[in-house]
């Protein structure tokens, strides 16, 4: 099975071959799997789904390599323009005023002091060239700069025992991610879309870029981060989409 | 004016004047944005507001991803409730 789609510039969208499908299947979970066909709304059923997901975010959990890298590209094969991709469009997106942005910061953090643009643009940062892969069936490859993402936890004392990592954004979007993948040494919190300031329709002033989990993992315009061992879930995941979602 | 009156309104008057500062430093704020947006008891997160004040809330979701009948205003909805729910379990958590 060949997925494109077709409001994309040809030839600049890999296509998910069938095999590669198969391989992340596991991923895609169920639910996503079914949603565009007619799923009962039994209440029974639900809760059978329900419970296949959680053992599929336990499945993948253990399966979770944390020393594994997803793969990098060079600068050649960076997909031009990398789509703009969210709930709603383009002329939408949310503007956060720099001066006034501050990174807030709850939960099981020891300093929980907001963050300034500024204070987070001086932190350590590196590059990554890699693929962003939407459960929609696209994928581009796109570069990112920002601070690693563990790194930024040690500095602010995160409990890093705890479960989960949750994000809350400017576009009301909200998300989570388990913390042995908040920890993997290519999560990134970014500052930079190819070498320039993350504009706004990319996720200015922030976003977290996470290569080992599908597309709808990587929030936008954070605006807050919290740690917590209570499960936070997510928009889409509380749609039925995977949680763990995993590459 | 009776002495008992005037000193109730003296109490009155200093009443005020400590409210005061506080209205003009919330309404003179040009920060509505961060204003919305801070840490609120026990640590937990404030959620941010209205930076999308071109969002229109009744259209439906330009996304793959969307079921039939989602629309954009969903978001906001699920986030508010998620917040209310978060909250609370955090502050528990917290404690």
């Amino acid at each position: 099975m060949i997925v494109l789609r077709d409001d994309l510039p040809a030839g600049q969208i890999e296509r998910i071959e069938r095999r590669v499908f198969l391989k992340r299947g596991l991923s895609m979970g169920l639910l996503a799997l079914l949603g565009g066909c007619e799923v009962t709304q039994n209440g029974s059923v639900q809760r059978i789904l329900r419970n296949m997901s959680q053992w599929n975010d336990r499945a993948q959990g253990w399966l979770f390599d944390p020393n594994k890298l997803a793969p990098t590209y060079p600068e050649s094969a960076i997909t031009k323009p990398f789509p703009f991709n969210a709930y709603y469009g383009e002329n939408e997106v949310p503007i956060v005023a720099p001066e006034s942005y501050r990174l807030e910061l709850g939960g099981l953090i020891r300093n929980r002091q907001p963050w300034t643009l500024q204070e987070l643009y001086a932190l350590p940062q590196v590059s990554q060239i890699t693929r962003h892969v939407c459960v929609e069936g696209w994928s581009a490859i796109g570069k990112w700069s920002g601070t690693p993402f563990r790194e930024f936890l040690q500095r602010v004392g995160a409990d890093l025992s705890a479960k989960y990592v949750g994000f809350i954004c400017a576009d009301n979007y909200y998300t989570s991610i388990d913390m042995a993948s908040a920890l993997h040494p290519q999560t990134q919190l970014s500052f930079k879309y190819g070498d320039q300031i993350l504009p706004a329709k990319y996720g200015f002033p922030m976003k977290l870029r996470i290569p080992t989990k599908l597309g709808f993992k990587n929030p936008k315009h954070i605006m807050a981060i919290f740690v917590t061992n209570t499960y936070p879930g997510g928009y889409w995941e509380d749609q039925g989409y995977n949680w763990f979602s995993g590459l | 004016m009776s002495a008992k009156r005037a000193t109730k309104c003296r109490y009155l008057a200093v009443l005020l004047l400590c409210i005061a500062p506080l209205d003009r430093a919330a309404l003179a704020s040009g920060d509505d944005a961060a204003e919305n947006s801070r840490a609120g008891a026990g640590g937990t997160v404030i959620m941010p507001m209205e930076y999308q004040k071109s969002l229109n809330m009744d259209e439906p979701m330009p996304t793959g991803m969307a079921k039939p009948g989602m629309t954009k205003g969903d978001v906001k909805s699920s986030a508010e409730r998620k917040k209310a729910e978060m909250e609370e379990m955090m502050r528990e958590e917290m404690k």
